[in-house]
């Protein structure tokens, strides 16, 4: 499964509601800089979004309407998992998962019926995934610091 | 703590601790004609410089050699400045410690790096399961391969008895090749360090074996086992030439060991100005390349896996070979692997941000 095929088959609410979810993840420390808002402007743009929705992606619900709103729009499994493989993605840039970020990527899996064992699975693609891009510079010679 | 958060976090450190494995080394090269040129070495640790030199050699034929195992030789050679790090070995003159047992921790820290490289090459047989790779360094490590081949050890064991006659080997082997290949190669400069060692200190020294093995701890150990525990010790005496060397007076010098003095002297005087010993021979500042780096095993973590950690990450391999699987169907990929949409792009992509790089790289899409 392709997953820019999978965003591509989402309807409008189901991407401004994984949005929401990814901004709720990003905002869980408390504040947002310079670079997280680029890295938001990124994932809105990943998911092809009409410049219409910007100001309504950016009204994140609390945490419990967000959790609604996954729980009535997310449409199967699939788009589930493909949802907490996103937010662990994220909560995994800063090499350090917080404990709000755990929290929240829970409530998400236990309203959609997913269990913590499949957290567990995708987080360990994404960290196996870290291993392979640390050998893969060192294999491939590639110097990090200067943006290779 | 959550359950849940507790092993997310368990999992974090563990890949943190893969990730963390290496470290990066820094050398420059230094263009010499032949071997003859820098005394038979193909580089070296500088403790003046705390810096790692490197030998590139005019004769195409010994740098195709020298090329071939450089991985090998940076490791050996990272291991040194680890050592001078610690202030152990030939690197420090302020060792409180007999000559003789001064002598005998240059010594060490020469097998030290040896073993070093021995680990070195046991990892990437780990994941190779090429045996060839210990003919590299002239066979120097033949003793270990023949030992796999035989079944006296194995290296992919998860068997806790195995485990203690593999760190043996590694520890005791290595010292008997070094001792039988390089000890009298070696004489000459680690009979000129004790000289230098003896010049600073102006006294007699008397022996400090308390120190001697902290030095020993700590040089042996590598890659978070302390090789020091296995080490019997049946082969580590001074090599003859380094006997007779200790037990003359002054004026039964030949006039070769006089020159030594001599220059022992002179770097006497280098040790005053840099507060460290010279290496005589190679002169760090000819020729020297730009600075280059190389990543290399970080000997300070603890690489080598334990019997209990072994048959976790045999059970972690067949999770992962399925886990690459499914990434890769996940992401749309042939089982051949489209490199251009997983490897980093941002040869090609100016990330704005750090922060958008990462998540590219780690998204992968």
């Amino acid at each position: 499964m392709n997953e820019n095929l999978l965003i591509q088959e989402m309807d409008i609410k189901e991407k401004i509601v994984f949005l929401q979810s990814f901004i709720y993840l990003i905002r869980t420390d408390g504040k947002i800089d310079q670079a997280e808002k680029d890295l938001i402007a990124e994932l809105i743009k990943s998911y092809q979004i009409a410049s219409q929705y910007f100001a309504g992606i950016n009204r994140v619900p609390t945490k419990e309407n967000l959790l609604n709103s996954l729980k009535q729009i997310v449409p199967n499994r699939a788009h589930g998992l493909f949802l907490l493989k996103e937010l662990l993605t994220i909560a995994n840039i800063d090499d350090t998962l917080v404990k709000e970020e755990i929290q929240f990527i829970e409530s998400v899996a236990e309203i959609l019926n997913i269990e913590k064992e499949k957290i567990l699975q995708i987080n360990g693609l994404i960290l196996e995934r870290k291993v392979w891009l640390t050998k893969n510079e060192i294999i491939m010679e590639y110097d990090s610091a200067k943006g290779e | 703590m959550s359950e849940l958060e507790e092993v997310l976090k368990q999992q974090e450190q563990e890949t943190k601790k893969e990730i963390d494995l290496y470290k990066t080394v820094y050398f420059q090269k230094d263009t010499v004609p032949d071997l003859h040129a820098t005394g038979g070495m193909a580089g070296g640790y500088i403790p003046k410089y705390n810096s790692i030199l490197m030998a590139h050699f005019e004769d195409e034929k010994v740098q195709k050699q020298i090329s071939k195992d450089l991985d090998v030789f940076l490791q050996h050679e990272t291991q040194h400045y680890l050592n001078a790090q610690k202030g152990c070995g030939s690197s420090n003159p302020d060792s409180n410690v007999d000559y003789e047992q001064f002598y005998k921790l240059c010594m060490a820290d020469e097998i030290s790096a040896n073993m070093a490289e021995l680990i070195y090459l046991r990892e990437e047989y780990i994941k190779t399961k090429d045996i060839s790779l210990f003919d590299k360094r002239d066979g120097n490590f033949t003793f270990y391969k023949e030992a796999i081949q035989k079944g006296e050890i194995d290296p992919l064991s998860s068997d806790p008895k195995n485990f203690e006659k593999d760190m043996s080997l590694i520890m005791n082997g290595t010292q008997k090749m070094w001792m039988e290949n390089y000890a009298p190669f070696y004489a000459s400069n680690h009979t000129l360090f004790t000289c230098c060692y003896a010049l600073n200190k102006g006294q007699n020294m008397e022996a400090n074996d308390k120190e001697y093995s902290r030095q020993l701890d700590l040089m042996y150990t590598l890659g978070g086992i302390n090789f020091n525990k296995y080490n019997n010790q049946d082969n580590f005496e001074l090599p003859e030439v380094a006997k007779e060397f200790f037990e003359k007076g002054a004026d039964e010098l030949t006039k070769e060991e006089l020159l030594f003095l001599s220059a022992a002297k002179e770097n006497k005087e280098n040790l005053k100005r840099s507060e460290n010993v010279v290496h005589l021979g190679w002169n760090p500042d000819r020729r020297v390349s730009k600075v280059l780096k190389e990543k290399v095993l970080d000997m300070d973590k603890e690489i080598i896996a334990k019997p209990q950690e072994k048959i976790q990450q045999t059970d972690a391999a067949s999770d992962k070979t399925t886990a690459l699987k499914r990434l890769q169907e996940l992401r749309g990929l042939s089982s051949s692997g489209n490199e251009q949409n997983i490897r980093p792009g941002a040869r090609a992509i100016n990330y704005k941000n750090e922060l958008l790089r990462k998540y590219a790289e780690l998204r992968g899409r």
